[in-house]
């Protein structure tokens, strides 16, 4: 079947093409969902290398998944964002348990002091990397309910089903996370280019 | 502790700086390289169930089939043995026909070896002249 005509299926109509043999589904849910597993993946552990391995993992389970997938129980893509903040909460309990950090957040630069620097404005990847230090240091469980809900999109029912907790729950943390970043990012609005008027 | 959000609500501005910030962040997502998305590509293929050859993947069709194959579907292969012994018993007939059929078709045509305007008796001939 040619590539383009399966371009406007969905992740459950390729997945079930993909048990079925077809190597164009393979490529189109590869190419479809890899960006949306490493995405969450990055945000949530803040190192490149160990969201390559989440996502790969969550991939891997995705592929044997397949062929007893039933679409009336679960959208792909919230299946898969689950089993992606599942395997990074896991990493990072596992980290806490040998007692260092999921993140070596001893190892991210501190907030640049104000000093004569302190009203050159940062690049937008610098304003960026500023909201990716302060979320590695918000409670894991409010840094994924603000990285669903402000970076990947997400409605708060699709949040809850992923963190299997109530939707009011997903408001109060997603409200005390944005509340924390701010406290976070204030020391350093300067920096990213707003001013105190 | 509350849990009550809007007690944790920003003030308009801080909010606004926020959801810019947020805005900017989506818009640099962190990306897969292409060797990150090949190595996917590959583990996905391997983990395959069943593979068919890229490009050939269409709907099963109904496979084409002639007469031979419709009537052993039909009918087994039981069949074809009674076929052919009604065709070698008409054959031999119309050799060398039995004196009963002989005078039956006399009775009927008034000849035995019947000639074609007999046969079409609902043809009208009239219809073939100018």
């Amino acid at each position: 079947m040619p590539l383009d005509a399966l371009e406007d299926a969905s992740d459950a109509e390729l997945l079930r093409l993909y048990a079925e043999g077809a190597p164009e589904a393979a490529r189109l849910l590869t190419r479809r969902l890899t960006p949306m597993a490493l995405r969450v993946a990055v945000r949530l552990l803040n190192d490149m290398a160990e969201a390559e391995d989440v996502a790969q993992d969550a991939m891997l389970r995705l592929w044997k998944a397949a062929p007893g997938w039933r679409a009336d129980e679960a959208k792909v893509s919230t299946w898969l964002y689950t089993v992606t903040r599942n395997l990074c909460m896991d990493r990072i309990r596992r980290v806490k348990t040998r007692g260092g950090a999921a993140v070596d957040i001893d190892a991210i630069a501190e907030p640049a002091d104000p000093g004569p620097a302190a009203d050159v404005r940062l690049t937008e990847a610098a304003r960026n990397t500023a909201l990716a230090d302060a979320l590695a240091d918000l409670p894991d469980r409010q840094r994924e309910a603000v990285t669903l809900r402000h970076l990947e999109g997400l409605s708060n029912p699709e949040i809850a089903e992923i963190m299997d907790i109530s939707t009011e729950a997903v408001e109060s943390l997603t409200a005390r996370g944005k509340r924390n970043l701010a406290t976070a990012l204030a020391a350093r609005r300067n920096d990213l280019g707003y001013s105190d008027e | 502790m509350s849990n009550d959000p809007k007690e944790f609500e920003l003030d308009a501005d801080l909010d606004a700086e926020l959801e810019a910030l947020f805005a900017e962040a989506r818009k640099n997502a962190p990306v897969p390289s292409e060797d990150f998305l090949a190595r996917i590509e590959a583990q996905s293929l391997a983990e395959q169930p069943m593979q068919v050859e890229a490009g050939s993947f269409t709907p099963p069709v109904a496979e084409k089939r002639g007469w031979f194959d419709w009537h052993l579907g039909f009918a087994g292969w039981s069949s074809l043995g009674g076929l052919t012994a009604a065709l070698v018993v008409g054959f031999g007939i119309g050799i060398s026909p039995p004196d009963a059929v002989t005078s039956l078709t006399s009775d009927f045509l008034g000849s035995s070896t019947p000639n074609l305007e007999d046969v079409l008796w609902t043809f009208d001939s009239s219809l073939l002249e100018g």
